[in-house]
């Protein structure tokens, strides 16, 4: 008669309890979010695609572009760097990604902004030629180009970290194969070492990203007009400070999730590629 | 002459001596079997013999060509990065892990070397990995991965990546390591097949049983020297040297 029995799984009682405790302060936020009429969500719409927001969410952008753009190239000669024989390279390598990932990144944005205090004119001198080409800092280093340094260099010390993991995720004997058959340095690279330690850097290379775009905002400290500074210079006009920061918040989601996707998407397009022919 | 030629080999790590003097001469088409306990320096001997390791001193000559450097009066200039991974195309080398390569396909595994190192076309390599393939008894895993193949069928995939390359010589590094024992003798029956086939080989091993299953020289090793070097029969049967008598005896 065994066959008539009905199978009953156990009541797991803490998740019920918890899914209503849940339940009651999701629902206990989103109404005091939407009756809580200093949330001013008209003003937050109004203003969601205000011109002057969305110049500054392409300053947001093209800092993030240029961040990673040049962030990565240099990452990479970091962690090469770090590979080398080469004691001088490696110590250097390696006291570059100290210092960079120790100091906040907004003490290094000042820093930049501020280098003509340092360095008041910038000269390109060849011994024997004397000074070829000097112009004066401050026509440089603006503001954007400030940033943009700043965030290169910044990047570029965690970027090294994660290209060098994901080598170093690359068992030795593998390059030993490689070579065996006959591959040169850059074909070992190319063929077996890269396509093995890609998959361990996109996923953190992906977060990268992302927290580079976060970082951004560092820059309305030196008045650059960023997405965040945009919405500033609207609330202090307007005193709107809650819906502004919730437009540049919600500006900051839309684009997170956005490079999300393409994530998976590179990541899922990688795992098929697991698969056999 | 034909084959290959080892000859004054000497390697020291940090001052320790790992080669020391090493003399060999396998004629083309035999096999040398290099017998030893572990850490008397066959492995690294092997590593040397494609320049995967560097010597300190000594020569290696494959079919008359010295594999590493260019002799140039009474030096050896290293060769380029480019010179020396043409000159390992015609060395066969199949690793105690076996190394095959995890994102790539077995057939991919196979075809790879051919397609871009040699540049030979796609069609005609993807058939000749399958011949070889149908003769290891894994044409029906052409297509799967790898980490789906048991240790037995990997080494195997090993074997046909570096034959596809019609090498001069093979290296085998310790085939027997990773085996199950009834795998053993069809490994060796592997073998023997190759060297039927006038394939030159060097196998390192630490295993007696294997070593006496195969045919050929069997050099005995210890402490970065060969002790004895012999045809396998004699070896085994009559060793000279008493290092020799206690390894075959102990193991």
């Amino acid at each position: 008669m065994s066959h008539n029995l009905v199978i009953v799984p156990k009541t797991k009682i803490a998740e019920r309890l918890a899914t209503i405790v849940v339940a009651a302060c999701v629902a206990a936020l989103l109404y005091s979010i939407f009756k809580n009429p200093r949330f001013e969500w008209q003003i937050v719409f109004a203003n969601f695609t205000a011109p002057a927001l969305l110049k500054g969410l392409l300053v947001t952008l093209e800092l993030t572009f240029f961040a990673v753009f040049f962030g990565f190239p240099l990452g990479t000669v970091l962690a090469a760097m770090r590979q080398a024989d080469s004691r001088l390279l490696q110590s250097v390598s390696w006291f570059y990604v100290w210092v960079f990932r120790s100091v906040p990144m907004l003490v290094q944005l000042f820093f930049w902004f501020n280098i003509a205090a340092l360095y008041p004119r910038l000269a390109l001198t060849l011994p024997g030629l004397g000074e070829l080409y000097s112009f004066p800092t401050n026509h440089v280093l603006t503001g954007f180009s400030a940033a943009v340094l700043a965030l290169v260099l910044h990047d570029a010390a965690y970027t090294s970290e994660i290209i060098r993991t994901g080598l170093r995720s690359v068992p030795t004997g593998q390059r030993d194969a490689a070579r065996a058959l006959g591959f040169t340095n850059s074909g070992v690279m190319y063929n077996i070492v890269f396509p093995q330690a890609f998959r361990v850097i996109l996923p953190a290379a992906g977060n990268q990203i992302i927290s580079t775009l976060k970082a951004t905002s560092v820059v309305s400290v030196i008045a650059l007009q960023d997405v965040l500074y945009s919405a500033q210079e609207i609330y202090e006009r307007t005193y709107d400070v809650i819906p502004l920061l919730i437009v540049a918040s919600l500006w900051y989601l839309v684009v997170t999730s956005l490079l999300s996707m393409g994530q998976y998407w590179v990541e899922g397009r990688l795992s098929r590629k697991d698969q056999p022919l | 002459m034909s084959g290959l030629e080892i000859s004054g080999f000497s390697r020291k790590i940090s001052g320790k001596t790992i080669l020391d003097n090493i003399n060999l001469i396998v004629p083309s088409g035999q096999t040398c079997v290099l017998l030893g306990p572990s850490g008397s320096g066959k492995s690294t001997l092997l590593r040397c013999i494609n320049h995967l390791d560097r010597i300190d001193s000594g020569i290696i000559r494959l079919n008359g060509e010295i594999i590493g450097y260019r002799q140039t009066g009474d030096k050896l200039y290293e060769l380029s990065g480019g010179e020396i991974a043409r000159q390992r195309t015609r060395i066969g080398m199949v690793f105690q892990q076996y190394n095959l390569f995890p994102h790539l396909s077995v057939l991919e595994n196979i075809i790879i070397a051919p397609l871009k190192i040699l540049k030979k076309k796609r069609g005609d390599v993807i058939d000749q990995a399958l011949v070889l393939l149908k003769t290891v008894g894994l044409e029906s895993h052409a297509h799967a991965l790898p980490s789906s193949l048991s240790g037995g069928q990997q080494q195997r995939v090993a074997i046909v990546r570096a034959l596809i390359m019609q090498p001069e010589v093979m290296l085998f590094d310790e085939p027997t390591a990773a085996l199950d024992p009834e795998l053993v003798q069809s490994m060796a029956r592997l073998l023997k097949q190759l060297s039927e086939q006038a394939m030159t080989m060097v196998i390192v091993t630490h295993e007696l049983s294997f070593a006496r299953a195969l045919q050929g020289n069997v050099a005995f090793m210890e402490n970065g020297r060969i002790i004895e070097h012999g045809p396998s029969h004699d070896l085994f049967t009559h060793p000279q040297h008493v290092r020799t008598a206690d390894f075959l005896r102990q193991s």
